[in-house]
């Protein structure tokens, strides 16, 4: 018997999730499934996710980087634009 | 979030310094490897020691500047070469645990017969003393066991406070006993005083007088003989017998009296007591005239009035005075002798029941005079042993 080569496509995880809170500096954003971290500075942070690019423009901005693509932003974070489906 | 670096804290991290054209494309390296990381600033950031090896992986051939090892860990790691030093710490560490946990003092209180010896003596017999460790020392025991083999001590306790140890103590009251009647092996009850017999109870003996009776100073209240129905014979009569009595009381004051007039004060001593310690700080020496009165006084200190503070001043004065001799104004007379003769009917009426008081007083040639007229009610009866006779 052969085996079917009709395999079905790989299924890629859809989209991101973003949980944000008060925090002491401000604003705390954790970001779930980062694919990557396209810029990083203290007033500016564009994350490519699954789902798209989300840019996060503030002020003393510091960035955690967790496990299972989980990123976290921290600090006065005054803008937040999400670019859908843009690599 | 603060576990992470209170984490990084105590196992160890690395500080890495890379450029800042880098920092985008390293820190999504160690993303997608599943390394965490805290990016401290412009091209720096954070990971944890045990990532270390594997971010070495994920970051091989990007430049970047590795710290050594920092946090706890790392800092013990950098004495390892240092072993006296690590030993030394251990061991004076261990030099204080231990030494706070000897008794190093032992302070006695409440004590005024024993002295302070005789009960360190006591205790040390118990197993208590310099030295004693308060780990092994079961203070209950110890003051269990002083109390049954003391003779002196009625009550004991141990309090620890640090390394010295505070014991409290009441010593065993010593009570004359009573004499018995050996002399008096058989004896009355006998009036002290003339008066109305108010009340009588007979514990033992025979009443001889009864309620109403008017009795004079001699006569007997209680017989000491028992009586024919209990078998007869002779005993020590026991019994209360209470009687009314008259009684004047008086004063005389004389309108001529000594006054002291004081001359002058000087200081004569002034001592510091510091933790127990007399600490002389000024004194006259050379005698002091016979006209003058020594006063000391001592001053203690405390803290807002609630602890008190172990610092004391004393300072003992010698007022030097004459005496000048002066009168009494007809006012002050009364006064005075009203106030003594209250000092002396308070005496004599303790123990009493009081049904009447008058009080009168005349001025004579050299002063007053001031009477009570007393009714009261008290004990009359006393023991008379039984003379051979």
């Amino acid at each position: 018997m052969t085996e079917s080569k009709n395999k079905p496509p790989k299924q890629l995880p859809l989209g991101f999730r973003l949980e944000a809170e008060r925090s002491r500096r401000g604003l705390s954003i954790t970001v779930c499934g980062v694919v990557s971290i396209v810029d990083l500075s203290c007033e500016t942070v564009i994350l490519k996710t699954h789902g798209g690019k989300i840019s996060f423009v503030g002020k003393r901005l510091s960035v955690k980087v967790f496990e299972h693509s989980t990123v976290e932003i921290s600090g006065k974070v005054e803008d937040i634009r999400f670019d859908f489906g843009k690599n | 979030m603060t576990l992470e670096r209170i984490d990084c804290l105590i196992f160890g991290y690395r500080r890495i310094e890379i450029p800042e054209a880098d920092l985008a494309g390293a820190t999504t390296r160690l993303l997608l490897k599943g390394i965490p990381i805290i990016i401290n600033g412009k091209g720096s950031f954070t990971v944890r020691e045990r990532d270390a090896e594997a971010m070495r992986s994920a970051l091989s051939g990007v430049e970047y500047t590795e710290s050594e090892r920092l946090g706890l860990l790392g800092k013990i790691k950098s004495f390892r070469h240092k072993i006296a030093l690590a030993l030394g710490l251990i061991a004076s560490l261990m030099i204080i645990i231990l030494s706070s946990s000897i008794v190093w003092d032992v302070r006695i209180e409440g004590n005024e017969r024993l002295t302070d010896a005789a009960i360190r003596r006591e205790l040390e017999e118990c197993g208590f003393s310099v030295g004693t460790s308060w780990i092994r020392a079961d203070k209950s025991e110890i003051e269990a066991r002083v109390l049954s083999d003391s003779a002196d001590i009625g009550w004991i306790n141990i309090n620890r406070r640090g390394t010295v140890a505070y014991v409290k103590v009441i010593e065993k009251e010593i009570i004359d006993a009573p004499k018995e009647d050996a002399e008096l092996g058989y004896s009355n009850i006998v009036a002290t005083a003339d008066c109305i017999i108010e009340e009588i109870t007979v514990t033992k003996g025979q009443a001889a007088v009864k309620v109403g009776d008017v009795v004079r100073a001699g006569d007997v209240l209680i017989l000491g003989a028992l009586p024919e129905s209990s078998g007869g014979g002779l005993c020590s009569a026991d019994g209360t017998v209470r009687g009314r009595v008259s009684d004047t009381v008086s004063v005389e004051v004389s309108r001529e009296y000594e006054k002291k007039i004081n001359a002058k004060t000087h200081i004569n001593e002034i001592e510091l007591n510091f933790f127990g310690f007399d600490l002389n700080i000024f004194k006259n020496y050379g005698n002091l005239p016979e006209d003058c009165d020594i006063i000391e006084e001592i001053r203690t200190f405390s803290l807002f009035g609630r602890c008190a503070l172990p610092l004391s001043l004393s300072v003992t004065k010698g007022e030097n005075y004459e005496i000048e001799i002066t009168e009494y104004t007809d006012s002050q007379l009364v006064s005075v002798a009203l106030s003594r003769l209250r000092e002396k009917t308070h005496g004599l009426l303790s123990g009493c029941d009081l049904l009447r008081i008058r009080t009168d007083g005349e001025f004579t040639d050299s002063g007053y005079i001031s009477r009570n007229y007393l009714t009261y009610i008290r004990d009359v009866g006393v023991k008379v042993p039984l003379s051979s006779e």
